[in-house]
C-alpha cells in the first residue's frame, strides 16, 4: 500500500523531470550545420587536429582548419569560417602525386569527379579573383615594339594561387622604362605590384 | 579523200567525247577537292553544313572564302607579291592594300626583290616586314606550311604581319581613316593601326585621342610619316606615298615573280593557309565557335550552352551526354579538337587523361610547364590535373581564354557561380597546369 501511494506521489514528478530532459536535449542538440567533401573521401581527415569523416557536422561558429593526407596525394589545408547562422559547404580535394594517386582516382570514379568539380570550380574562383585583384588582367598581353606586359604566377607567394605577378618581356633597352611608364599610364602604381623581369635585350635577341 | 575525211570526222568526234570525258572527270575532281571531308563526316556533322552553322574545319577555317575580305589588292601592286598579300589578307580577314601598303612603307617605298636579303634596322626590326623580335614572338604565323615560323620568311611574314594588323584592332571592315583625324576610336581607322605598327600600340593609346591631329604632339616624326605615307599610298592606289618618303613604286625588282631564287608566294602560301598555322586557327575559331563570348556564372545544363555547342558536343561524346557533362571543362576541349578535326584522337575525358595523352604524344604535342601568359600561343590548350582550357587570344571583351566548369557528379555546385557552359575565361596558371602546343601530324 505505502509503496503504491509513493509510486503514485514520485510518478508525475519523474514525468516532468523527464519532460524537462527532453526538452533540455532538444535545447541543445544541434543539427549540423557544415558540410564537408573530401576527395578522396577515405582520406585521413583533421578538423582543428580532432579526427573526423567528411559529410554533415555541427561545427561552432569560427575560424577552423581542415587538413587531410593520404598515401599518394599531396596534403590539402583548407581553412574556412562557419558562420553564425545559415549551412555551410567546405569542399577540399587532394591532388595526386604519384602513379598511385592517380591510379586510385581513376579506380573511383565517384571520387574522381568530385575531385574534378572541387578543382574546376576553384581555378575558376581563382581567375575571378585575379581579375578582381589586377583588372588590368584584361588587358593583357599588352604587346608594343620594345616590350610586353603578361601575368602569371607569384615567385613571391608561390603558395597563394590567387596572387599575380606582372610579367614584363623587355626588347630593347628602352623598354623597361616604356613598359613602366604605359603601367603608369594606365593608372597602376609599379611599386605596388610584383614585377618579373625577362630579359630579351640582353640576350642579344 | 572520202576516207581520210570520216578518219577527220571520226577523229574529231573521238576528240569531242574525249574532251567530254576529260571536262567531266575535271568537275568530278574540283567537287571532290572542294569537299574532301564532307563525305567523311557524320549525319550529325552534315546537319551542322546544311543548317549553315560554322562548323569549322582546316578546310573551311582559312581556305574558304565564307568572310571574304573587304577590298581588291590594287593592280599596281607587283604581281610578284599579289597573290602572297591576297592570302593573307584573307586568311586574317582584312583588307589586302593595308597589308601591301605597310609592306612598301617599310622598304621606304620600293618593291624589293622577293627573295630579299631583309634589312635588320638599328634597333633591331627584320624581315620583310621590319617586325620586332616581341612583336614577332606574340604574332609569329607559318605562312608557307614549313611547320616552322621564320621572321625571314616571306611568306611567314606576310601571314603574321596580318595577323598584327588584327592584333591591333583591324577587322574587315577596316576604314582607311583620314588625316585630319587620324586616330578616332570608332571605328579603328587603318591610319591609327598604321601608327600602332610603326610605334606601337601603347604609344599610340598614350599619345593620341580621337580628336588628334596626325601630328599629335608626343609622336615621333617618323611615325607622323608613316602614317602619311600609308594613307598616300592607299589612295593614290600605290601610285605614290608620302612626298617626305622616296618613291621608287613605279622601278619593281621583279614584275614577273620570276627572279632567280625568288620565293614563290603562290605555292607558299596555298601551303601555308591550309598548314599546320591553319590548324592551330581552327582551334581558336573552334573555341570561339562554340563557348560563349561573356561568361556565364552558374549556367550548366544543355539548355544554357551556346546553340552550336548543343548540336556539336553530341558528335563528340555521344547523343544525350549527362546534364552535368555540359559545363565539363575536359568535354569541352575534347569537342573542340575532334569537331575541328585538328586531333580526332583526343581524349574525351578526363583531364588527367588527357594530359598523360598529350604529354605521351611528341610527335603531335609541344608540351612545357606554363609560368606566365608570355609563354602562350593562341590556339595552346592549358592543362593541370583537374582542370583544362584553350588560350585564344586576347578577345575583345577582356577574355582571353574559352573554358567550361563542371557542375559536378552530384551536382554539389549547381548553385555555384563557378560553374558554367564553355564560355568566356582569362587565363591562369595557379597550380601545375602545362602547356599542350599542337604541332600538326594528324
Amino acid at each position: 500500500m505505502q509503496t503504491s501511494r509513493s509510486w503514485r506521489r514520485l510518478a508525475p514528478v519523474l514525468l516532468a523531470l523527464g519532460v524537462v530532459v527532453i526538452i533540455v536535449l532538444i535545447i541543445l542538440h544541434k543539427s549540423a550545420n557544415t558540410t564537408i567533401y573530401l576527395a578522396p573521401s577515405v582520406a585521413n581527415l583533421q578538423l582543428d587536429g580532432k579526427t573526423i569523416k567528411p559529410g554533415g557536422h555541427y561545427i561552432v561558429p569560427g575560424k577552423h582548419t581542415l587538413r587531410a593526407t593520404m598515401t599518394g596525394f599531396s596534403d590539402g589545408t583548407k581553412s574556412f569560417v562557419v558562420p553564425t547562422k545559415g549551412a555551410t559547404k567546405v569542399f577540399l580535394a587532394l591532388s595526386p602525386n604519384s602513379v598511385v594517386g592517380e591510379q586510385w582516382y581513376a579506380n573511383h570514379p565517384d571520387d574522381n569527379n568530385l575531385y574534378q568539380s572541387i578543382v574546376q570550380n576553384e581555378a575558376t574562383s581563382t581567375s575571378r579573383e585575379q581579375v578582381t585583384r589586377l583588372p588590368l588582367i584584361k588587358e593583357l598581353p599588352h604587346v608594343d615594339n620594345f616590350y610586353r606586359v603578361d601575368y602569371g604566377k607569384s615567385l613571391k607567394n608561390p603558395n597563394d594561387p590567387v596572387a599575380t605577378a606582372l610579367y614584363i618581356t623587355v626588347y630593347s633597352a628602352a623598354g623597361k622604362q616604356q613598359a613602366i611608364q604605359w603601367l603608369t599610364f594606365k593608372g597602376y602604381d609599379p611599386t605596388l605590384y610584383e614585377i618579373v623581369y625577362i630579359d630579351k635585350y640582353s640576350d642579344g635577341l | 579523200m572520202v576516207t581520210r575525211c570520216n578518219w577527220a570526222v571520226k577523229a574529231r568526234r573521238g576528240q569531242a567525247v574525249a574532251l567530254a570525258f576529260t571536262a567531266l572527270f575535271a568537275v568530278g575532281c574540283l567537287v571532290t577537292y572542294a569537299r574532301p571531308a564532307y563525305a567523311q563526316l557524320s549525319q550529325s556533322q552534315k546537319d551542322l553544313f546544311a543548317e549553315q552553322i560554322h562548323y569549322f574545319n582546316v578546310e573551311e577555317d582559312v581556305c574558304g572564302s565564307a568572310d571574304a575580305p573587304s577590298g581588291t589588292l590594287s593592280q599596281n601592286v607587283p604581281v610578284a607579291y599579289r597573290d602572297l598579300f591576297t592570302k593573307a589578307a584573307s586568311a586574317a580577314k582584312i583588307n589586302p592594300n593595308y597589308l601591301a601598303a605597310l609592306f612598301v612603307t617599310e622598304h621606304g617605298n620600293a618593291w624589293p626583290n622577293p627573295a630579299g636579303p631583309w634589312a635588320t634596322s638599328p634597333s633591331g626590326a627584320n624581315g620583310p616586314f621590319q617586325f620586332m623580335p616581341g612583336t614577332w614572338d606574340a604574332y609569329k604565323t607559318d605562312g608557307d606550311g614549313d611547320g616552322k615560323t621564320d621572321v625571314q620568311n616571306l611568306a611567314d611574314a606576310a601571314f603574321s604581319a596580318a595577323k598584327l594588323i588584327v592584333g591591333n584592332g583591324g577587322t574587315s571592315s577596316t576604314p582607311l581613316g583620314n588625316l585630319t583625324h587620324p586616330y578616332t576610336h570608332t571605328p579603328l581607322p587603318f591610319t591609327y593601326i598604321a601608327g600602332a605598327y610603326n610605334a606601337g600600340g601603347g604609344t599610340m593609346e598614350q599619345y593620341t585621342t580621337p580628336s588628334s591631329p596626325v601630328d599629335a604632339p608626343g609622336l615621333s616624326k617618323e611615325t607622323i610619316n608613316y602614317v602619311k605615307n600609308v594613307y598616300y599610298l592607299v589612295t593614290t592606289d600605290f601610285q605614290h606615298g608620302n612626298p617626305s618618303y622616296g618613291n621608287a613604286l613605279g622601278t619593281v625588282i621583279d614584275n614577273t615573280g620570276g627572279a632567280a631564287g625568288a620565293p614563290s608566294p603562290s605555292g607558299a602560301t596555298t601551303a601555308g593557309s591550309c598548314g599546320v598555322g591553319a590548324v592551330q586557327g581552327s582551334i581558336v575559331q573552334t573555341a570561339l565557335n562554340l563557348a560563349w563570348d561573356s561568361s556565364k556564372p552558374n549556367q550548366w545544363r544543355k539548355a544554357d550552352a551556346k546553340p552550336s555547342y548543343q548540336k556539336t558536343m553530341p558528335t563528340v561524346h555521344g547523343t544525350d551526354p549527362p546534364e552535368n557533362y555540359w559545363s565539363d571543362c575536359g568535354r569541352f576541349v575534347a569537342t573542340v579538337m575532334r569537331s575541328s578535326g585538328v586531333d580526332k584522337n583526343y581524349v574525351l575525358a578526363t583531364t588527367t587523361s588527357q594530359r598523360d595523352y598529350v604529354k605521351s604524344h611528341p610527335e603531335l604535342y609541344d608540351v612545357m610547364p606554363a609560368s606566365n601568359t608570355s609563354q602562350f600561343a593562341a590556339g595552346d590548350i592549358l592543362i593541370s590535373s583537374a582542370h583544362t582550357y584553350i588560350y585564344v587570344g586576347p578577345q575583345p571583351d577582356g577574355s582571353n581564354s574559352r573554358s567550361a566548369s563542371w557542375v559536378g557528379a552530384n551536382e554539389e555546385f549547381a548553385g555555384s557561380p563557378s560553374s558554367f557552359v564553355p564560355s568566356a575565361y582569362n587565363a591562369n596558371v595557379a597550380g601545375d597546369y602545362i602547356i599542350a602546343r599542337f604541332k600538326g601530324g594528324v
